[in-house]
């Protein structure tokens, strides 16, 4: 039965094949035609096959076990740590210390699950879902190709996926870190990096100078100078941090783990092809941390000089001290200062606000660099230096001081006053500097002016003003020397264009548009110092490897030169040491006696405040020491300190007694003085 | 019975390809899952290897059968194989998202692998029956709309592999029925225009029969980078894994199917494991066994005494050659993902089975065209 009957008689000796119910047909196709066509088709499909199998395995098959490899091993950076930053002594301001932050691996959160989780991990580190989506969303820009910024919807349905572990919090606590580990499963793709943060042992010292570090953004990325740079890349963002960040980032390490697709890493023995990380350099700076302390210190006594003065206004200032001969800053003190550390580990709403508040008077600000006012009286030896220079008069020229100029034959008639109100008599230069005559310069000024040229301009922007010092880190603001030419640019109406006797004489005694940074001062000062050598100031001093060899000298290129004559020379620096030393000199009342030679010129700069709507003085001293063989140069700036030898050169002598390692009682201000 | 006769007659050149593909199947089985089941690594292969062992046994005594049984069941065949693709829909069970499967208690159970064996024997049995109306529309027709049933039955679950299996295996037959030319011009046009109005017309109009997600599937193979995390991931995954196989495979540094990396690795990417395991020449003997077996075949089917034989070996050896060009295809991303498994290779109990029951089906065929006049005599007791 199993083998049925089937027909009775075999194929072949039938013409036609035919089922059980067969009737006779007419026509019945050819199997084997159709057979054979069927064999062409699978043997042209098994070519194909093979021909594929050919390109990808025989031809590609290399490229693929890479592809294959970058698939298993997944670089894990380790973070390498950046360089500290010392004062030119070796004293550490900013150091590392150990910190965990908190990131994310989207290629392994699994598909649909990034919004839930998203809003889990933005409750456990106490930030809005919002924030967390968007650093995710941002860490994701600079790689995307097309330059469009990524929709959280595309990351969340997981057509965008990154590689990289995106930090979504810098700094986090031991709490919240814990809590993530004792519920990882709960949070896929959620790592725990260790990682480096800013600490600055000195608290606020020089705060504005060293700026905080961030990570590397869109448009940075772009530029040249963070080429090599991947995106996620803790880069400084301001200050010394910036303007060295190749030296003290070092190079971070690589290690290669196994992982399945799952992102999950298999426990084999370490994989080979990984880097040590490379700790940064260590930058050795210009600044003397005591200098340093004590110019910040200086800031807070001339401050209070200045309120106990009346100047109740009076909150803010900026000092700069100057090596003379080489540029080198030994310190630079802005005040208001502000904590750094409040930006390690990300800027907390709360404090960015303070920092922001127009009433904490902007402590962020580099008032060094950063803002340029007028310099008033510290201007004249300039002044001296162009009359001089340029035969406008010479050191035996007098002018009679009886309180007030009046400009010669304008039709304006404006009356300049002297600060001295009743005169200062008759006078010669050294005496004008030494009593800060206004009235001198104002001469001065208007035969500058009667000449029709720019001499008076030209010198002011030879000797450092009307352009950026150069110095090394960023931000700095070019200050104003007012020119004809600035005139006609800068004004509108034909009759602002004017180039009036009232502006050189102005300008004569740093007043009107003329507007210097204090390290714009301190450089020109530092010209007067050492005989023309204008100094390119600078904070970097050397970058030493962590074996402690120095890899490079940051000294900056040769400085230019100015021409002054000797003659010219010993006038100015006569001048300045009568101001500081003679009994008359406006800041005789503070440097009088000093054990060593200082000299040093006031200044009571008029600056528009329009916060009050009316002029309001800025305490100046320039000065350097010793006065026969300038080593220093010491600028302070009181804001709204009223007078320059009331608060701005007690708070000099502050420095100079920490510079020579003097110890004084903290001087009183002159009582009377420019 | 004369089992001499019996045993003399045997297609030993198709049992040895189609036992190699097997063996080679349960070996990349094991490479595939022994690390998916912590402490298990034989689960799969064990299961596997059951429905190895039932489909043996249900092809011995189908090539003991006189496969001329079928015609007289065939209607009843029909039914069947429609009711157990019908029943699946409300009683399977759901993974993935489809219904594919019925939990009979001790085993699961795939329908529409079943099916395939089932309407294979019953449209193959109607057209041959009708070989006086070649070439009339009518048979043409009406074979199509027999397969239309379960094809609309087994796209609901959703199985696309399983339903354009079956429709391959249907054009397949009629191919071999000697439907005429015209026949298959006019069904290639107016496949290609439904596809169009499909694609293109009706979602103006605002019907979208098939959803964009469905359309960007079928077509990723053609720009894989286009999704690398999404629709795309399968298929490069599966290209790196066959790729590094380069010429002679990368052994235990698999890595793409240890490590996971390669998605569905004991089913639809069963030549993927194969081929970075064993690169390309392990995955020319896997199409060297292949090619023995689709020209068994078709040479049975030039064998068979009569057509019935003819149209089921040349449909059965069609469907091999279908389903492997589609599925290594896919593979190594010159065709799009479609779901259909490697004959004989892919895990998979139910499918297991019926292709042994195929290749039983093709003994059959093959015992009763080469048993000439004078052995048959002593075939029959």
């Amino acid at each position: 039965m199993l083998l049925g009957p089937g027909n009775d008689e075999g194929r072949r000796s039938r013409p036609i094949r035919s089922g059980r119910r067969d009737r006779p047909i007419i026509q019945l196709p050819s199997v084997a035609l159709r057979v054979a066509i069927m064999l062409g088709i699978a043997v042209a499909l098994f070519g194909i096959i093979l021909f594929r199998l050919w390109f990808l395995q025989i031809l590609s098959g290399q490229q693929f076990v890479a592809q294959a490899n970058d698939n298993r091993l997944r670089s894990v950076k380790i973070l390498a740590p950046r360089g500290t930053i010392t004062d030119r002594n070796g004293e550490v301001i900013v150091q590392n210390r150990p910190g965990l932050a908190v990131g994310v691996r989207l290629m392994d959160v699994p598909a649909g699950q990034l919004d839930g989780e998203v809003v889990d991990l933005a409750g456990a580190l106490h930030v809005k879902p919002g924030k967390v989506r968007r650093k995710i969303v941002d860490h994701l820009r600079p790689s995307w190709p097309t330059g469009v910024p990524v929709a959280w919807r595309a990351v969340a349905d997981g057509k965008v996926a990154s590689l990289d572990l995106l930090v979504i919090k810098e700094d986090a606590s031991r709490k919240v870190v814990s809590y993530l580990l004792e519920h990882r499963l709960s949070f896929p793709g959620v790592e725990i990096q260790k990682n480096y943060l800013r600490d600055y042992p000195q608290g606020d010292l020089a705060a504005q100078l060293f700026g905080n570090l961030g990570e590397i953004n869109k448009d940075q990325l772009k530029e040249q100078r963070f080429k090599g740079y991947a995106p996620g890349d803790m880069v400084g963002q301001s200050g010394l941090e910036w303007s060295y960040d190749r030296w003290l980032r070092g190079r971070d390490g690589m290690a290669k783990v196994e992982v399945d697709a799952h992102g999950q890493p298999k426990a084999h023995a370490p994989v080979p092809g990984g880097r040590l990380p490379e700790p940064g350099d260590t930058l050795v700076t210009t600044i003397d941390a005591k200098v340093q302390a004590k110019a910040e210190e200086a800031l807070r006594y001339g401050i209070h000089l200045a309120n106990v003065n009346g100047e109740v206004a009076a909150n803010g200032g900026a000092a700069v001290v100057l090596d003379a001969k080489n540029g080198q800053v030994l310190a630079m003190a802005s005040n208001p200062t502000f904590d750094p550390s409040v930006y390690v580990g990300g800027l907390s709403v709360k404090d960015n606000k303070k920092l922001q508040d127009p009433h904490a008077n902007y402590p962020l600000l580099n008032r060094a660099i950063m803002e340029s006012k007028a310099v008033g009286s510290t201007f004249k030896p300039i002044d001296t230096v162009a009359a001089l220079e340029e035969g406008v008069i010479s050191a035996g020229t007098t002018f009679f001081c009886n309180g007030t100029f009046i400009a010669p034959n304008t039709l304006d008639r404006h009356v300049f006053r002297c600060w001295a109100l009743s005169g200062h008599g008759t006078l010669d230069l050294v005496q004008a500097i030494t009593q800060s005559c206004d009235v001198y310069f104002y001469n001065v000024g208007y035969l500058f002016y009667q000449r029709k040229g720019t001499e008076l301009e030209d010198w002011a922007m030879r000797l450092g003003m009307n352009k950026p010092t150069g110095i090394d880190i960023p931000g700095e603001v070019s200050g104003r020397v007012p020119t004809p030419a600035w005139k006609r640019s800068y004004f509108k109406t034909a009759v602002d264009k004017i180039w009036n006797p009232g502006d050189s004489i102005q300008l004569a005694v740093g007043q009107g548009f003329m507007e210097a940074t204090p390290l714009q001062l301190a450089t020109s000062y530092a010209a007067i110092a050492n005989g023309g050598t204008i100094v390119r100031p600078h904070l970097g001093l050397k970058v030493v490897d962590p074996q402690g060899k120095t890899v490079r000298n940051l000294e900056p290129a040769r400085p230019h030169k100015v021409d002054i004559s000797q003659s010219t020379l010993d006038t100015v620096r006569q001048g300045l040491v009568d101001a500081a030393n003679s009994a008359s000199g406006t800041s005789a009342g503070v440097f009088g006696g000093y054990p060593v030679t200082v000299a040093g010129k006031t200044g009571t700069a008029e600056v528009y405040d329009s916060s009050v709507m009316h002029n309001v003085n800025y305490a100046w001293y320039a000065s350097y020491a010793p006065a026969n063989d300038p080593k220093y140069v010491v600028v302070v700036m009181i804001e709204k300190g009223g007078h320059g030898g009331a608060v701005a050169a007690p708070a000099a002598r502050l420095i100079y007694d920490q510079l020579f390692r003097l110890q004084s009682n903290k001087p009183a201000g002159a009582v009377r003085s420019d | 019975m004369d089992w001499r006769a019996y045993l003399r007659h045997l297609d030993y050149i198709l049992i040895a390809a189609a036992l190699g593909l097997v063996a080679y199947g349960v070996t990349m089985i094991y490479f595939a899952t022994r690390h998916d089941i912590g402490g298990q690594p034989l689960r799969f292969v064990i299961q596997q290897l059951v429905a190895v062992g039932v489909g043996l046994v249900a092809a011995a005594v189908v090539s003991l059968l006189d496969y001329e049984i079928y015609r007289r069941f065939q209607w009843v065949m029909y039914a069947f194989a429609v009711f157990i693709v019908a029943v699946v829909l409300p009683f399977g069970e759901v993974v993935h998202g489809a219904r594919r499967w019925i939990d009979l208690g001790f085993q699961s159970f795939q329908p529409s692998a079943l099916a395939v064996l089932l309407l294979a024997l019953s449209i193959g049995a109607y057209l041959a029956d009708r070989m006086d109306m070649l070439g009339s529309k009518r048979v043409t027709l009406i074979a199509l709309a027999m397969v239309a049933v379960p094809v609309f039955l087994v796209y609901r679950e959703p199985d696309f592999g399983s339903a354009i299996v079956l429709v391959a295996l249907t054009m397949a037959m009629l191919y071999f029925y000697g439907t005429s030319w015209t026949h298959f011009a006019v069904l290639a046009g107016s496949g290609i225009a439904a596809f169009v109005v499909a694609l293109k017309v009706l979602p103006l109009a605002g019907i979208h029969l098939i959803q964009q997600y469905q359309i960007d599937r079928l077509f990723v193979f053609l720009n894989v980078g286009h999704n690398p995390q999404g629709s795309g991931y399968n298929i490069i995954q599966s290209m790196i894994a066959v790729g590094s196989g380069a010429l002679t495979g990368r052994g235990d540094m698999a890595t793409q199917t240890a490590l996971d990396f390669l998605p569905e690795h004991h089913t639809d990417f069963i030549f993927a494991v194969l081929s970075e395991r064993n690169g390309f020449l392990g995955a020319l003997v896997l199409i060297a066994l292949y090619g023995v077996v689709i020209w068994r075949c078709l040479r049975i089917a030039t064998l068979s005494r009569d057509m019935y034989g003819s149209i089921l070996a040349g449909g059965i050896g069609v469907m091999v050659l279908f389903q492997v060009f589609v599925n290594i295809g896919m593979t190594i991303g010159i065709m799009p993902v479609t779901g259909i498994p490697l004959p004989f290779l892919s895990y998979g109990g139910t499918a297991m089975i019926a292709f042994l029951m195929f290749v039983g089906l093709l003994e059959a065929i093959h015992l009763r065209a080469t048993v000439t006049p004078s052995t048959r005599g002593h075939l029959v007791r």
